[in-house]
């Protein structure tokens, strides 16, 4: 555990919702109560539910997209003054809850995601689980997806995987690379996999890898003679 | 199109090769004609194919073939047929022409010979009997395209190496002169490139653009190949244009079988109905009788991989890849600049290209493109019509073929590939060796279809695959010549002695088309006339014509490899040689009865067989 001054700890402003609002909380909590009470209502379930809600943010949410800019920039200052003690920050962030949430989301069964097989669809969701949900690259091959599956004919069987994971490239479900291998003496390339990813999370204006829109606009445009 | 009669008096191994290619007359119902060249290893059936593809070849990029030649030929029109002569003969070009006139009936070599010899060039322009073109004025003759086939298609699973050196020009003679006349040869290093260097090449690679100089390709909605340009009509099928094909197959099929289905419902039929002629081995018609034999059901999503898109900057035919952009679910960017775009070629509401293109103001060509789409009630059929326009069902498959093909000559598609979902085999990966055969099937989930890439198909299913869209490019290209060389090669025996049916039943039965196929193989040869068959034989380093003197039709096999290739025998020399020694019935006394017994059973049906069971006869005879 790094130490982190008291100073430093007290510098930091934390944000703490309204007091009428927390007050607001409490006395809907407590009327929840009494119904729960007069209908003989389980109030260990609602209140699990609402507790689910607080910590998923859900509760929260329409106050914390109000005040977003305030929060990354506190954000910011929290990570700046975590860096000056010395703390090692991880270094790719992790998923935020409503983006784990989005993992856990079944997948659509329309547009690229029309038609894969059963065994395709538990597999690309277990990929998401996997390497999802974050707003910068990872990267994943058949065989690290292979012997994080515990059972089933694809529990380390990258064979059938590296099938599944070219129909999911042929669907820009996956994006197919090649990357320099790490290992190897001379300079040799070789083949990962990583999900498209938006709003990339990067300080470069990478783009995203939705591409469509650019390419239609260049291909409009060649088509009219603008370029 | 039907070949009549080709004469080669000097064309590499071949020489004063006489041809003349009949038409079956039993068969009654045949537009199309096909005919074999067959022959040992090196006895020239791929030079002869070679010289009927150099010959238009050259033609349809309006010069002269370079070495002599007669070729004559049908073109069937609809108020008309035509015998179309073309003859060059040794010497200047002047003394070539090529004439088309009333249709002829000859059937023996010497008849066409001496028509050739007897030939009356016109005094002027004017030739009341056809129409006639001169062999040093073929820039421009409407007459030459006038009576060209409409496609030449040459297909060959041997060496490409010999085919490439034909598409390779020699730099004119009288150009070579008028070099000399420029003042300053450093000029000219600038236009060098290296050999083997295209107009498509030129065209996409950056390196060749001069900055501030006007490139000099064609301006973006008219850059794909117009009717000014016919060197297109004669295409030489690379390997690499076997996935294109493939794929263009399986996008036009889609369209067919998913536009008129957009309930679950109905699709639920169509894939108890491809089940069912899967199961119980029906035969479907069409390209479903060979998909049928890959488990196919249908594709579901298409997928086009463009190169890095700086170089679209080239791109002659934007205004379509915009509307094919627009009908994609997805544009995924690759490395380097590369894109996949994604269309799911399943049902959808019906297409208005306005809304697919967003809001935007759409220019009258853009929208003149995307007419045919209107009202498409899947993707693949949208595409369909986004690359074939308004024209027929069955010419919409060149259509898809030749847009991806030029797309990928012009460096602007890089790879095309489809997902396709195939019945599901009981038994595949997930056998269970304690269920049933009956139990498995019926706990199998239903609906639970395979779905994988075309890649993903073995090499020999992608062969038959690719070879057979290539023959299904000419169904309904009237006047179409497509050329084979060894097509049966790596197909197993059944798929073998299917290939002529196939051909026969998807191109010759309604398409004036004419098929020349060169090849080895006896058991193909079960399903031809000996009168479609041409047998190449060399001695003594010449080869010459050897006509056949047994009918093969319906013949059995081992007959067409005594007859038709001249084989020692029908069964290997291995088993030849042992079992000629064990004839002699002096070897076999009654004491190793059981030994000859044991013998028998190990030998496969046919007449060794029969002779040693007869020594057995004779034996028990005895006894």
């Amino acid at each position: 555990m790094v130490n982190i001054p008291k100073s430093r700890l007290n510098s930091l402003s934390i944000p703490v919702p309204p007091s009428s609002r927390l007050q607001k909380f409490y006395e809907t909590l407590a009327q929840f109560r009494e119904v729960g009470n007069i209908v003989a209502f389980d109030s260990s379930k609602l209140i699990f539910s609402l507790t689910a809600n607080a910590f998923s943010g859900e509760l929260t949410r329409s106050w914390r997209e109000t005040h977003h800019k305030k929060l990354a920039l506190e954000a910011r200052e929290r990570d700046a003054a975590l860096a000056a003690s010395g703390a090692e920050l991880p270094r790719g962030r992790r998923a935020t809850i409503p983006e784990l949430a989005s993992i856990f989301e079944d997948l659509p069964t329309d547009g690229q995601y029309a038609d894969l097989s059963r065994e395709q669809r538990d597999l690309f969701k277990r990929i998401r689980k996997m390497v999802g949900g974050v707003k910068h690259l990872r990267y994943f091959t058949a065989e690290a997806v292979a012997n994080e599956i515990n059972e089933g004919p694809l529990h380390r069987n990258p064979r059938a995987i590296e099938a599944h994971l070219a129909v999911f490239a042929v669907r820009g479900l996956v994006i197919p690379v090649s990357r320099r291998h790490p290992d190897s003496v001379r300079t040799s390339y070789a083949l990962a996999y990583r999900l498209p990813v938006e709003n990339l999370d990067n300080e470069n204006g990478e783009p995203d890898d939705d591409c469509r829109q650019e390419m239609m606009t260049q291909q409009f445009r060649l088509a009219t003679g603008d370029i | 199109m039907r070949l009549r009669y080709v004469h080669l008096p000097d064309y590499g191994p071949l020489q004063d090769i006489e041809v003349v290619f009949a038409h079956n007359e039993h068969l009654p119902e045949r537009d199309g004609t096909v005919n074999f060249v067959v022959g040992l290893n090196g006895s020239g059936k791929s030079s002869m194919i070679r010289a009927i593809y150099d010959v238009f070849r050259n033609l349809t990029r309006e010069q002269l073939p370079g070495f002599p030649v007669t070729l004559i030929y049908d073109i069937k029109k609809p108020e008309l047929e035509a015998t179309v002569t073309f003859h060059r003969p040794q010497g200047p070009p002047s003394e070539a022409f090529l004439f088309a006139g009333e249709w002829i009936c000859f059937s023996e070599t010497h008849e066409w010979r001496s028509w050739v010899e007897n030939f009356q060039r016109p005094e002027g322009n004017i030739y009341p009997e056809g129409d006639f073109v001169f062999g040093d004025k073929l820039k421009g003759d409407g007459n030459l395209r006038n009576w060209l086939p409409s496609r030449v298609l040459a297909y060959t699973s041997g060496d490409l190496i010999p085919w490439k050196a034909l598409e390779e020009h020699t730099y004119p003679a009288d150009s070579i002169e008028s070099d000399l006349m420029i003042d300053s040869p450093d000029s000219l290093r600038a236009d060098e490139r290296p050999q083997g260097w295209t107009p498509e090449q030129e065209q996409f690679d950056q390196r060749t653009i001069v900055e501030g100089g006007d490139p000099a390709w064609d301006p973006p909605l008219g850059g794909m190949p117009s009717n000014d340009d016919f060197s297109n009509r004669c295409i030489l099928l690379e390997p690499a244009d076997a996935q294109l094909a493939a794929v263009a197959l399986g996008i036009w099929e889609a369209a067919r079988d998913l536009n008129d289905r957009s309930l679950e419902y109905d699709q639920n039929a169509l894939r108890k109905k491809y089940r069912d002629q899967i199961d119980r081995k029906k035969e479907g018609t069409g390209a479903r009788r060979f998909l049928n034999e890959l488990d196919w059901l249908w594709p579901t999503h298409a997928s086009f991989h463009f190169h890095s898109y700086a170089q679209h900057a080239f791109n002659p035919d934007a205004a379509r890849c915009f509307w094919l952009l627009a009908l994609s679910n997805a544009v995924v960017r690759h490395p380097l600049g590369e894109a996949r775009a994604i269309v799911n070629l399943g049902t959808c509401s019906p297409v208005i290209p306005g809304d697919l293109a967003g809001d935007r103001e759409l220019t009258e060509a853009l929208k003149l493109l995307a007419e045919p789409m209107t009202g498409a009630r899947c993707r693949a059929e949208a595409l369909r019509r986004l690359f074939g326009g308004e024209r027929d069902l069955h010419e919409t498959l060149w259509d898809i073929f030749e847009t991806l093909r030029t797309w990928r000559n012009h460096g602007i598609l890089k790879d095309v590939n489809l997902t396709v979902k195939r019945v599901h085999r009981a038994g595949e990966g997930e056998w269970d060796p304690d269920e049933s055969e009956e139990e498995s099937k019926s706990a199998e989930p239903e609906g639970d279809d395979v779905v994988l890439t075309y890649s993903h198909f073995s090499d020999g299913e992608r062969m038959l695959l690719s070879r057979m869209a290539f023959l299904l490019l000419l169904k309904g290209q009237e006047n179409s010549l497509l050329l084979l060389d060894e097509p049966e090669t790596h197909f197993n025996d059944s798929w073998k002695r299917q290939i002529i049916d196939l051909i026969d039943d998807n191109l010759l039965r309604d398409t004036s088309a004419h098929v020349l196929v060169s090849t080895h193989t006896s058991l193909a040869l079960t399903d031809v006339f000996d009168s479609e068959i041409t047998r190449l034989w060399k001695e003594g380093g010449i080869t010459s014509i050897n006509p056949l003197s047994q009918p093969t039709f319906g013949a059995d096999p081992g007959r067409i490899l005594l007859n038709v290739f001249n084989a020692p025998d029908v069964i290997g020399k291995r088993a030849a040689e042992f079992l000629r020694d064990q004839f002699d019935p002096e070897k076999w006394p009654p004491e190793r009865k059981e030994e000859l017994e044991k013998l028998i059973d190990e030998v496969g049906s046919g007449w060794p067989r029969a002779k040693l069971m007869d020594i057995l006869d004779q034996i028990e005879a005895s006894e």
